[in-house]
């Protein structure tokens, strides 16, 4: 019997030794296995390192930032790591004064000025000369992409020069008729911070007087995006005088068709 | 209101002239003048516009029985017309809409890096700023089709509607206006035999020197 209880004894220490060491893994570690071997890129092949930062970025994985500062410097031989890497940050990336840092240093680089246009912090740590950087770079995408952006800064940033403002209306270059309301809502919300009279303009091509049918349809789209959460009705009184009357039979008509832009018209009335 | 003012009209002159027939403030006419042929006269004209008074209000019942369905069917015209045109606006406000459901409203962005999502699902959008990017799917458009085309329908339905009415008011309408018609003819006649009556045959028999 005590022999027994004997050979026991191994078994039992390393049983626990075992427990004890999946334990130092566990804390050790806080990373998802889908990034861990991000931590070290050099030692990846050029392919598998962007496929590891695009899988992390499409899975809505964690990047860790030293994980990104780390391959900032490690990859400068390397830009396409570098920059899948800033993009993988950038998607689901912890704060990093480090990392915006670099991202700022490279604002003239599609792909960077992408990952800081995708990051609040980034966008809101741009000073006048670097948001206009960064718009002129992202000149050749959807024109959304730089009204978000736009909006964004605007969030903590007012300038009052007007030579800035000339700048950043010319790099923000949104058309005059945005394809989509996103554009077209930003594009006005800019203009209305900005104090640009195109805002006015810009309202009233959308919401010609006594416009009906598609017209109608058009200028709802048009209010319906918008929403500006700092104003205590979430509409400008300006945007609100083009709300056409509830009981419109082509604002019924709206409201039918887009469901969720006709309940937030709704709450204007 | 004006029927009640024409027979206003009608009745002073010809009670007037029956309860003095000789006409006591005239200056009586000279030998000449046959007044018994005046009397005959003022009776024959005193007749014949109260026969053509009578028939006149023998219309009253008939052009009254008309109004109220020609005023339901003016009313109902409108309403139909107003419904038509506020469907017609529809029609034209949903084939824009098909338009965006097939076309989508924004053209989709390039390519960030290869393997990377699309730049509509890496920007962190809200929902409606997602849905205001994306392109509808193809089941919306179909029912917006679906929908224009039952509209289309209501239209034609509607139209055919307005027009049956339309015909059926404009024929109540000239049965209308042609009773009314002989009604305001036989006042008129009426009228110009009050006139008669009223120093009319006195002027014609015994014509002032």
């Amino acid at each position: 019997m005590i022999r027994s209880l004997i050979w026991l004894i191994p078994f039992l220490l390393l049983a626990a030794c075992a427990k004890e060491a999946e334990k130092t893994v566990s804390s050790s570690s806080h990373t998802d296995p889908a990034v861990a071997h991000l931590e070290h890129t050099e030692k990846l092949r050029e392919e598998d390192a962007i496929s590891a930062a695009s899988a992390a970025a499409s899975g809505n994985v964690m990047l860790p930032a030293s994980f990104a500062i780390h391959c900032w410097e490690a990859e400068k031989d390397r830009p396409r790591v570098r920059e899948a890497c800033a993009l993988a940050w950038s998607a689901v990336g912890e704060d990093s004064p480090a990392m915006a840092a670099n991202l700022r240093s490279a604002l003239g680089s599609r792909v960077i000025a992408i990952a800081a246009a995708r990051q609040t912090t980034v966008v809101h740590s741009l000073n006048d000369f670097q948001i206009i950087t960064l718009l002129h770079t992202l000149s050749a995408e959807a024109p959304w992409m730089r009204a978000f952006v736009m909006r964004t800064w605007l969030e903590v940033h007012m300038p009052h020069d007007l030579s800035v403002l000339i700048s950043i209306q010319s790099a923000l270059n949104l058309p005059s008729e945005a394809p989509d309301p996103l554009t077209a809502g930003a594009g006005y919300a800019v203009a209305r911070a900005l104090s640009l009279p195109a805002a006015e303009s810009a309202i009233t091509s959308y919401c010609p007087a006594g416009g009906s049918g598609p017209a109608l349809t058009r200028c709802l789209r048009f209010l319906s995006a918008l929403p500006d959460p700092r104003t205590a009705t979430g509409l400008d009184p300006l945007a609100r005088s083009f709300l056409p009357p509830h009981n419109d039979p082509g604002a019924i008509l709206f409201r039918r068709s887009f469901p969720d832009r006709g309940r937030l018209l709704e709450t204007y009335y | 209101m004006k029927i009640h003012a024409l027979l206003c009209l009608l009745f002073f002159p010809l009670a007037a002239f029956a309860e003095h027939p000789d006409r006591p403030d005239h200056e009586p006419h000279p030998v000449l003048c046959d007044q018994g042929a005046v009397a005959a006269c003022v009776d024959r004209e005193r007749a014949a516009g109260e026969s053509a008074q009578a028939s006149g209000h023998s219309f009253d019942a008939e052009i009254s029985a008309l109004e109220a369905p020609l005023t339901e069917m003016k009313t109902n015209r409108t309403n139909y017309s107003a419904l038509l045109g506020s469907l017609q606006s529809e029609q034209a406000a949903l084939s824009s809409e098909i338009l965006f459901a097939k076309q989508g409203e924004a053209a989709p962005s390039k390519e960030i890096m290869a393997g990377f999502p699309s730049a509509e699902n890496f920007f962190r959008l809200t929902p409606l700023e997602r849905n205001w990017l994306d392109r509808y799917p193809q089941e919306r458009a179909q029912n917006l089709i679906s929908r224009l085309q039952d509209g289309k329908a209501e239209i034609a339905e509607l139209s055919a509607r307005i027009q049956e009415i339309s015909s059926k008011f404009d024929g109540l309408n000239g049965q209308y206006q042609s009773l009314s018609l002989q009604r305001g003819n036989l006042f008129t006649a009426a009228q110009q035999h009050a006139t008669m009556c009223n120093g009319g045959c006195r002027d014609q028999i015994c014509p002032p020197r």
